[in-house]
């Protein structure tokens, strides 16, 4: 069965002071029916890029290469109508931050409500039905009381969970979410990741979760894409990212991230700083940075590879992949 | 460790033209036409090529000529000379209104963002209640009761005008007060005038500016508006408000060069400011992203 | 035993709002809270959002007062008032670094400038050992000659918070209070800084109040700690045990809510959804 998302080879560039920068290298990327993919980087790694691409949201002056393929079809080449029929019923955005995305003088009922009334032409009570009951779906009982509440009288995690809600009576397959629980508090954000994984499990909806948070994508995703300047350079199934990260900056990720349970002095942080696409010269991108780079290294781009189950870019792979990993730290990388 | 290619920076020159070159069309245009008026205001007597009060009444109303480029007026001046000597009173009169209605209204918006609170309140609600004045009629009162001439109708406008001015940057003021790199003034031991002077006003300068160019319109359309009345600049000095209204007479004779030089000069002016002020606005706020 | 550094007692804030349309326009951010730190400590205030760390937080910098209580600076009341320069010789003694490494540097100065205006105010150094010192600063948070130049608009903000850290620094202060002054950075910038400020801590004696929603930065940074829930302290105690062995439920949720290997995501079952405020 053919992937329901396909990324072939994407690049992006912006007009950055009046000049074309790269944000995206070439990124290829599938997500099947029902597979939960994550895609995990700090800041310049191109992620948020990623999901605008996907949204067919990018910026103004925004030049792509490359190809990203929905259901078959080629987004390039979807007329305007097409397109505004892509982005109602097949593919959702839940953003980081939710008021930005919500008309702040309409009633939450409205907001549910309009869509299914204006593009799947229900009546104004079925339409409230359906909002009440796919509120219930995301665990908010008091449905008809919300309905008539704004959005500024919502707190975060129950207005990202009316996004989700909105997303699943639009009928999307995909749900893309944009650093959903960045902006929300540890305990609301475990609520809102519970709501968000438990549905797309039984609906078996597609999720492209876009995150920071190393731990918080294992946990929720099927398979997880670890961007760095731009480009994947780690590919693999979360289980098997969490117990042997196979490229050094994902290694470097999940090292510098400190433990609840011990205190370490020093934390095992990767020199530098994250760079973004534009910022590289030659040779692999996170060269200056990794403690197990060659000459070769400097020289020459790594393509990312097979390394049996994951897809990597890295010359020093076996290298990485023979190193022991520290479970608390506190070691020489 | 970082691989950031430093590149050597180009000249000034060429940052200088570049920044030239990102400025759209109108703004270049409209900033290039204030700065043309602001050389021939400086050099009014070099450029003129009458006395702009010699008096010919053997050529009034004369038509477009080599020697009279605009023509002549009611008493045989040239319309040129005129233009171009009226250009200082006219750009000078609302600068000054403006420089100091900023100086105070930023005073005021500063001082009351920073104190905050019910003061704050109590403040911006007088403030709401000066701006419900119009300007124009607070210069003829002052006129009514310091006398005609450019003094009475400067200062009555830039009080009108400061309230204006002090809403409008409060907001800003208050916003850049929220930002914590001004609590950290705080915690250096910053009073708020020390704050305000050293570290906020420079922040909230280029908003100012921006503001300032649009009341500048203002300013010069008020003014031309008190000279045509007659209150403000008195004959024979030269000013394109009182122009208007002398060529008025000028126009109903069926010689409208005159009034129509003035009128144009006023309203390319207050365009070009407009144009400019907004310019300067939008660059601004796309700065603080 | 010595007298602690800081000793908050029965610390509250409330604050008054008007223009409410109908009931109660209080607002209770810090209700009643106590604890005390010893010289050369590390303490971490954890808690949500409307828990009123940062409130407390700011109490303690001297931005804000308390409505009850008060805040001992070495055995002495914090003068939160006061002229001139009795106001800036309290100031210095507690130091903040702020969470947003975009607003908390004035965007006209460069770091060089902003380190010199903080010496000026508060040293009596000539120009040169000022920028002796403020080589030295920079030595200490990693910042270079080149980074110190710039303008912060041209700096990442791990590098805007070094510079932030060597603001405070620049003025000798004995307490550090540091305001989510990690949660802004990417993890790999956040283990440098966090290593840099275990560093300083060391090398200056200094203490520190630490608030963070992070429990594992918490748990990297501070000895002691105390949970707050909408102003009131639940828990308190060493950070080791009150993390492997959390007592009060709130705590315990907040554990179980940290994203880390094996864990999964759940619906809290003990606390229900607030609304609003």
């Amino acid at each position: 069965m053919s992937p329901m998302l396909e990324i072939r080879r994407l690049g992006v560039t912006l007009r950055v002071d009046g000049v074309q920068r790269t944000i995206l290298r070439s990124v290829s990327l599938d997500i099947g029916a029902g597979e939960s993919v994550g895609l995990v980087g700090e800041s310049g790694s191109g992620k948020s890029m990623t999901a605008r691409a996907v949204t067919s949201m990018l910026p103004k002056g925004a030049q792509t290469s490359g190809e990203i393929r929905f259901e078959g079809t080629q987004l390039a080449t979807m007329d305007r109508a097409a397109l505004a029929e892509h982005r109602r019923t097949a593919v959702s955005l839940i953003p980081q931050d939710p008021r930005a995305a919500i008309n702040p003088v309409h009633t939450i009922g409205d907001f549910l409500t309009e869509p299914l009334r204006v593009v799947h032409g229900l009546t104004a009570d079925e339409a409230v039905r359906r909002a009440v009951s796919s509120l219930k779906d995301v665990g908010i009982e008091d449905g008809p009381r919300r309905l008539e509440q704004y959005p500024h009288e919502l707190s975060g995690g129950l207005l990202q969970r009316v996004m989700i809600c909105a997303a699943l009576l639009s009928g999307s397959r995909l749900i893309v979410a944009d650093e959903p629980t960045t902006a929300l508090d540890v305990t609301t954000q475990s609520e809102v990741m519970a709501i968000l994984s438990e549905l797309q499990i039984s609906r078996q909806l597609s999720l492209l979760f876009i995150t920071h948070d190393l731990e918080l994508a294992a946990a929720v995703c099927d398979r997880i894409a670890v961007m760095y300047a731009g480009e994947i350079v780690e590919m693999q199934a979360a289980r098997s990212l969490e117990d042997a990260p196979l490229h050094p900056y994902t290694r470097g990720l999940f090292l510098a991230r400190p433990s609840i349970d011990m205190a370490v002095y020093p934390l095992p942080a990767i020199p530098g700083r994250a760079l973004s696409a534009y910022d590289t010269a030659t040779g692999c991108a996170f060269a200056d940075r990794c403690s197990f780079a060659q000459a070769e290294c400097m020289r020459d781009h790594p393509p990312l590879q097979m390394h049996s189950d994951a897809l990597v870019r890295c010359l020093r792979v076996d290298a990485v992949a023979a190193a022991s990993i520290p479970s608390g730290g506190g070691h020489d990388v | 460790m970082t691989t950031t290619l430093t590149l050597p920076g180009p000249s000034w020159t060429r940052r200088l033209s570049h920044r030239v070159a990102r400025l759209g069309g109108s703004m270049l245009a409209a900033s290039g036409f204030l700065v043309f008026l602001a050389l021939v205001a400086l050099f009014a007597p070099l450029l003129a090529p009458h006395d702009p009060n010699e008096t010919d009444l053997s050529a009034v109303f004369e038509g477009v000529s080599t020697s009279h480029p605009m023509g002549t007026d009611e008493l045989g001046r040239d319309t040129a000379s005129r233009i171009i000597w009226a250009t200082r009173v006219s750009l000078a009169a609302p600068l000054l209104v403006i420089v100091f209605a900023t100086l105070i209204g930023m005073a005021i918006a500063l001082f009351t963002a920073w104190r905050g609170g019910r003061f704050d309140s109590v403040c911006t609600g007088a403030l709401d209640i000066m701006l419900g004045f119009p300007g124009i009629l607070l210069a003829i009162l002052a006129v009514a009761f310091f006398g005609v001439g450019l003094a009475a109708p400067v200062i009555a406008l830039t009080i009108a005008y400061s309230p204006y001015y002090a809403r409008l940057t409060r907001t800003v003021a208050k916003r850049e007060i929220a930002q914590s790199y001004v609590a950290a003034l705080t915690q250096l031991g910053y009073g708020g005038v020390r704050a305000s002077l050293l570290h906020i006003a420079p922040n909230i300068l280029p908003f100012a500016i921006a503001q300032s160019a649009v009341l500048f319109a203002y300013a010069t359309v008020d003014l031309a508006a008190i000279s045509f009345l007659g209150l403000g600049v008195q004959p024979p000095t030269a000013d394109w408000g009182s122009m208007v209204a002398v060529g008025q007479s000028g126009v109903l004779q069926g010689y409208p060069l005159p009034a129509i030089c003035a009128g144009v000069m006023i309203v390319l002016t207050v365009m070009a400011l407009n144009v400019v002020g907004e310019g300067i606005a939008d660059r601004a706020t796309r700065r603080t992203r | 035993m010595s007298e602690p550094i800081l000793d908050v007692q029965d610390v509250s804030k409330v604050f008054e709002l008007r223009h409410r349309a109908g009931g109660d326009g209080r607002i209770v951010a810090v209700d009643g809270v106590s604890f005390s730190l010893d010289q050369g400590g590390s303490l971490a205030i954890v808690g949500e959002s409307g828990s009123g760390k940062t409130t407390l937080a700011r109490i303690i910098g001297g931005l804000e007062t308390a409505t009850t209580g008060q805040v001992m600076f070495r055995g002495e009341p914090r003068p939160t008032t006061g002229r001139g320069r009795e106001r800036r010789v309290a100031a210095r003694q507690i130091q903040m670094v702020f969470q947003d490494p975009y607003s908390s540097l004035d965007p006209r100065q460069t770091g060089h400038r902003c380190l010199d205006e903080a010496l000026r105010v508060h040293t009596d150094r000539s120009a040169s050992e000022r920028s002796e010192l403020i080589r030295d600063l920079g030595h200490q948070v990693g910042l270079g000659e080149r980074e110190l130049q710039s303008s912060p608009r041209r700096l990442s903000g791990g590098q805007r918070q070094r510079l932030a850290i060597a603001r405070a620094l620049a003025v000798d202060p004995s307490v550090l209070i540091l305001d989510e002054a990690v949660s802004s950075l990417d993890v790999s910038v956040q283990a440098q800084i966090l290593n840099l400020l275990v560093e300083i801590r060391s090398a200056r004696g200094l203490s520190y109040v630490f608030v963070s929603h992070d429990l594992a930065v918490v748990r990297q940074i501070s000895e002691h700690v105390i949970v707050m829930r909408k102003g009131t302290v639940v828990e308190a105690g060493l950070t080791a045990d009150v993390l492997a062995h959390p007592e009060a439920p709130y705590t315990r949720l907040l554990r179980e809510s940290v994203p880390r290997r094996g864990w999964r995501p759940s619906r809290s079952l003990k606390f229900p959804e607030p609304s609003a405020e």
